[in-house]
């Protein structure tokens, strides 16, 4: 189990902004954060490796303390056992596809393992080309594919598949998905993608302005269209890089909502979804 | 034509580059990991040969070394090490004076790197000496490259330092650049012309190899 | 053995360090430079057993410091001659004064003797307010010969050896300065201390062959005087 809790004052392009977030988490799980860009989730899952240190609060994992005030705990990311998809990928340039895969085994190679994920990632045929003879796509899988190598038991994903088309993107969610399960993996999701959020996580957290506003399961949190119908107020409507994210809720539930374009609401604005939208 | 002076230079350069290579890069990466506020002060200190006159450097060591100082008695006495008018002194001398063209280069690169990348290799679990030699090290041999062929070039120019502390003597301190100053001073141009010839020609090929090796590199990111 | 020797005697130097080396079979290199530089080289306990400087203050300076294995010998006197790159008309002191004169060269009085003996021999000179302001200083007399050969100037004052005794043909025209019109340009040698016993006989064998009467034709052939 993860028992987390941060304070960390972070500085973001529309200023200073302090973030504070505290959960448990259960081993196994895949938990997902949701919420506009400069929401404070990248910053969580750099300060979970051990990249960045908080300015208050605690971590442990297993029952081992990561990150502690009293006694004064800062283990190294090397002393974490976690993996990590950089938003960026971050691939050693200098290696093949390969090459970065069995990088992330540690010492002992498995060489059939490595086999096993380039296959997994439709990455056979590249296997033998370096980084920047790759797209963002296939640069994506490989990065993904070096962290699951690691075999960690604790994962952390961002945007791991924000670069795929939206057909591949089904599927590695699927064979993510599944890989996770079989392997008993404990991840941590960052999204802002719902449909994703959907297909992989079993918790989510809503993330606005370093705030955790809602905590459940996906399905409650971005409900099909089918259950969302109704009456909604507006309470926030932002801009991220995928689009626009209103904040709506009924009598009954809040949910989000993405669209691409701006939506010609205002906050307090009382709207009418229907199941055709 | 004596060969002496040229073969020695190429000798004194090529170890001089060696040995940059082994204490230039370290001392680059280290300086990545300095804090900011103290970095312009090791920084000055690196560069400090790059503005001084090279007289003024030898000169310093001529003091510094000679029989004058208890350092320089401390050191042929106690250690055994003659470093004025000897080979080995220039070779120090040598490593001092071109260090900031080997350090410059490569902290450059490395600084260039993203952070992500070493950031990558910790959450793998690689260790920091690790992850230097794994991971910093190949993605900046441009700069190594260039770092040491400008080290060697800048050895082989060397002329005023080597005119201080080096005594000119033939086989061990006598280097093609001061064997050229010797033709001139006899006014024996033809004799220059010849050494500078040879000089000139290497320099320039080793230049151009690096150039023509350097594009073809891949660029990192 | 290893001789130090300031530029305008190293051919000279390197003559007799020939002529020693058949004679006795001892291996002699000669080390050129400016006699300010040597003599700081060998303050600073340079491997050499000789010292053939360019005047009498250096190496009597290594003496009082107790370097030397006895005081200052003056093995010759040296030569300035007025040395022009095309024009042989203009190899005469007066002739700086001349129009056709725009830049002439002499070395720098404060670090090389040969400099010392130009300025006090133009001092005396009528013109010398005049001639003043169409200097150029050279860093020693050899820079001096550079900057004719490469006729970067019309005329230098400069050491007759370093023209006399060149291994190769040397342009231009030149004429010695009459000696009597400048004070001695004295030359001294010392044998250094601190090397092998061997080496400090070979160098006093050195030096005593360098004072020789057989040797001062070649001195005068060189461009030098020599006390007989």
């Amino acid at each position: 189990m993860m028992q987390l809790h941060f304070q960390k004052r972070l500085a973001a392009a529309q200023g200073a902004m302090e973030l504070e977030i505290q959960f448990e988490l259960q081993t196994g799980q895949c938990l997902a954060l949701f919420g506009p860009t400069g929401s404070g989730k990248t910053s969580i899952l750099r300060m979970i490796a051990g990249l960045m240190q908080p300015d208050g609060g605690h971590l442990s994992w297993k029952g081992e303390t990561w990150w502690g005030n009293a006694p004064k705990t800062n283990r190294p990311p090397q002393a974490r056992d976690c993996g990590m998809v950089f938003q960026n990928y971050a691939l050693f340039p200098h290696l093949t596809v390969q090459q970065n895969i069995a990088a992330g085994q540690g010492p002992t190679s498995d060489p059939k393992a490595v086999d096993e994920l380039l296959q997994l990632m439709d990455l056979s045929q590249l296997a033998h080309q370096k980084p920047g003879q790759l797209s963002g796509g296939q640069q994506q899988r490989t990065a993904l594919a070096r962290a699951l190598a690691q075999k960690a038991s604790l994962l952390l994903l961002d945007e791991p598949l924000a670069a795929q088309d939206q057909a591949t993107r089904q599927q590695l969610q699927q064979q993510l998905r599944q890989w996770l399960k079989e392997t008993q993996t404990t991840t941590i999701l960052v999204s802002h993608d719902s449909q994703e959020v959907k297909a992989l996580a079993d918790r989510v957290l809503i993330l606005e302005q370093g705030r955790v506003t809602a905590d459940g399961l996906p399905a409650e949190i971005f409900p099909t269209a089918s259950q969302s119908h109704g009456e909604y107020q507006v309470m926030a409507l932002q801009h991220t890089h995928g689009g626009w994210v209103a904040t709506l809720k009924s009598a009954t539930q809040s949910l989000q909502w993405t669209t691409a374009q701006r939506p010609n609401w205002q906050i307090g604005d009382i709207i009418q979804l229907n199941t055709a939208s | 034509m004596d060969l002496q002076p040229i073969y020695l230079s190429l000798q004194l350069a090529a170890l001089a580059t060696g040995l940059l290579l082994l204490l230039g890069v370290p001392l680059a990466y280290l300086l990545t990991q300095t804090r900011s506020w103290i970095r312009p002060f090791f920084e000055a200190i690196i560069n400090l040969p790059l503005v001084l006159p090279p007289t003024v450097l030898g000169f310093y060591f001529l003091v510094a070394f000679g029989n004058g100082t208890a350092l320089g008695r401390w050191l042929q006495e106690v250690v055994g090490l003659q470093l004025l008018f000897s080979f080995q002194g220039l070779v120090l001398a040598s490593v001092l004076y071109s260090l900031p063209f080997m350090v410059n280069p490569v902290y450059a690169a490395l600084r260039a790197l993203p952070d992500s990348l070493k950031e990558a290799a910790y959450v793998l679990g690689y260790s920091k000496w690790k992850t230097f030699r794994k991971v910093l090290l190949p993605n900046i041999r441009p700069a190594l490259l260039t770092g040491s062929v400008f080290a060697f070039a800048h050895v082989l120019g060397e002329f005023g330092l080597v005119l201080m502390i080096g005594g000119n003597l033939p086989g061990e301190t006598r280097l093609a650049s001061i064997a050229i100053y010797d033709q001139v001073e006899v006014l024996n141009y033809a004799g220059a012309n010849q050494y500078a010839m040879v000089l000139l020609g290497l320099s320039l090929g080793i230049l151009l190899l690096a150039f023509t090796v350097n594009r073809k590199a891949p660029r990192v990111l | 053995m290893r001789i130090a020797t300031a530029s305008n005697a190293r051919f000279v130097a390197e003559a007799l360090a020939k002529d020693f080396e058949q004679q006795t079979g001892q291996p002699c290199e000669v080390i050129p430079g400016s006699s300010g530089k040597l003599y700081a080289q060998i303050k600073e306990g340079a491997p050499f057993q000789l010292f053939v400087a360019a005047d009498l203050d250096y190496p009597q300076g290594l003496y009082d410091a107790g370097l030397t294995l006895g005081p200052p010998v003056e093995y010759a006197r040296g030569q300035l001659a007025v040395w022009a790159a095309n024009d042989s008309s203009l190899c005469a002191v007066d002739s700086l004064a001349s129009i056709r004169v725009q830049r002439w060269a002499m070395a720098n009085p404060e670090v090389a003797p040969y400099g010392r003996a130009t300025r006090a021999a133009l001092q005396a000179h009528p013109k010398w307010d005049k001639l003043k302001t169409k200097v150029v200083f050279a860093e020693n007399i050899a820079q001096v010969g550079q900057l004719v050969s490469l006729q970067s100037v019309d005329v230098g004052i400069t050491a007759l050896s370093l023209i006399q005794g060149a291994p190769q043909p040397v342009r231009g025209f030149w004429r010695p300065h009459p000696p009597a019109l400048y004070p001695p340009i004295r030359q001294g040698v010392v044998v250094l201390r601190g090397s092998t016993p061997e080496l400090e006989k070979a160098a006093l064998d050195f030096q005593r062959f360098l004072l020789a009467p057989e040797n001062d034709s070649l001195f005068q052939q060189m461009g030098y005087l020599r006390q007989g």
